[in-house]
């Protein structure tokens, strides 16, 4: 597909229709702002290539973009040493710093998922994402999606149960 | 917890909105891209001259190379120990071929290049020592020292592995890997310990971590030799979801210099 011959207002409706989701599935992945940054800018570059492999006919438009970013970021975790999960730096009052240790204490239990899971999870929890766009996203099938998906819950849930009395007693 | 409890945590994890700059460069890039975009015929011309020219840069630099360090043998490094290591892709019948052969030795965790060559092939052994010699010197002198510190400071964290060709082997492949918390008992680095195998009188401990999305890559570190990773495998998913090897590091050989 010819994203130049579309012009440039096309190519940009197209991005600001995607970009947040985008960017958010990419910093939850690598769990740097500036990789996230990157990887965005790169996959919506990469459909202007004349050897881009995007075709409308196979995958629609969001599937192939997440499946760029998915891609692009897990490269960026292999080739360094894995992103600690990213973790708030924001001042605010007691209640807000509460949250903000809550949301530090989740990024990293969904970060120690194994990779498999993590990438289903964030997609389908956080991106709302159906598990059919998912599974064609990561060539898996349904039940693969679906079982992924549950592991990963059931381990948060463990992880999470495991530290929340310490936030309770915070309170 | 119920699945409502675990719901209400899991929304506390914000992310932070994407940079408004972020549109501008993509904005740009469109630009660009449409500005380069050239007529066919010019587009064949201009690629048939730019891979002439390019490929004529390389075999000269190439062979000047070559000749600069046949007539001024470089020094070896001082470290404990070196590795010979070769390099192997299969094809679909399962049949293997040498893609490289490499000397390299552990600095620190990270496996580093000392030499390496393509087998009975001379151009390529020089051409890719031409792109060895360009990226050390990129590194040294043209990479800020900023990105240089990031770099190594990612570099104390992590375990670092050749573990094959890129980009036509004009450059090869380095993985790292997350270190294990001293004491740990994986190890080597952060992971499962699959199981252990004797490689050349050493020990080494298997990790396995995904490669790409359809494939997976096992490691076997020997914690004696700083985690150094003796044996890699790449193995690529079939449809059915078993396993097919597709490309080996295996070292051959280890020198000491006591």
């Amino acid at each position: 597909m010819d994203f130049i011959a579309g012009g440039e207002a096309a190519f940009l409706e197209l991005f600001d229709a995607h970009h947040a989701a985008l960017f958010r599935f990419a910093y939850r992945l690598t769990g740097s702002f500036s990789d996230a940054e990157d990887v965005v800018q790169e996959c919506f570059l990469q459909l202007l290539r004349p050897a881009s492999s995007y075709d409308p006919a196979r995958t629609p438009i969001r599937t192939y973009l997440f499946g760029v970013v998915r891609n692009q970021s897990l490269k960026r975790l292999r080739k360094h040493a894995p992103a600690s999960a990213a973790v708030s730096q924001v001042s605010s009052p007691e209640s807000d710093l509460l949250r903000n240790e809550l949301g530090d204490l989740v990024a990293r239990a969904v970060t120690q998922l194994p990779e498999t899971q993590r990438e289903v999870f964030i997609l389908a929890h956080y991106e709302h994402i159906p598990l059919a766009e998912i599974a064609q996203l990561m060539s898996l099938d349904l039940g693969a999606v679906k079982s992924r998906l549950q592991r990963a819950r059931a381990s948060l849930k463990e992880t999470l149960t495991a530290a929340y009395p310490d936030l309770e007693r915070k309170k | 917890m119920t699945d409502n409890e675990l719901d209400e945590i899991l929304k506390t994890w914000d992310t932070p909105e994407p940079p408004p700059s972020l549109r501008g460069r993509v904005r740009a890039g469109f630009t660009v891209a449409r500005n380069r975009r050239p007529a066919l015929f010019l587009s064949l011309f201009l690629s048939w001259r730019a891979g002439f020219s390019a490929g004529a840069l390389l075999a000269a630099a190439a062979l000047l190379l070559f000749v600069v360090q046949k007539a001024v043998p470089q020094q070896a490094p001082q470290v404990p120990w070196m590795v010979n290591s070769e390099f192997l892709r299969y094809a679909d019948d399962g049949s293997s071929s040498v893609e490289m052969y490499a000397t390299s030795y552990n600095v620190n965790g990270n496996e580093t290049i000392w030499s390496r060559s393509s087998p009975g092939n001379l151009l390529k052994t020089a051409l890719w020592q031409a792109a060895d010699a360009v990226g050390e010197l990129h590194k040294r002198i043209m990479m800020p020292e900023n990105l240089r510190a990031e770099r190594r400071a990612r570099a104390a964290q992590s375990v670092g592995a050749i573990t094959g060709c890129a980009a036509l082997c004009l450059a090869v492949d380095h993985f790292s890997f997350l270190r294990a918390i001293p004491g740990a008992i994986t190890g080597c680095i952060s992971g499962v310990v699959l199981g252990s195998e004797t490689i050349l009188g050493h020990r080494a401990d298997m990790f396995r971590e995904r490669w790409t999305e359809h494939g997976r890559m096992t490691l076997s570190m020997a914690p004696d030799l700083g985690c150094f990773a003796l044996r890699v495998k790449y193995e690529t998913e079939r449809p059915g979801g078993s396993f097919r090897l597709v490309a080996e590091k295996r070292v051959v050989k280890i020198t000491l210099h006591q």
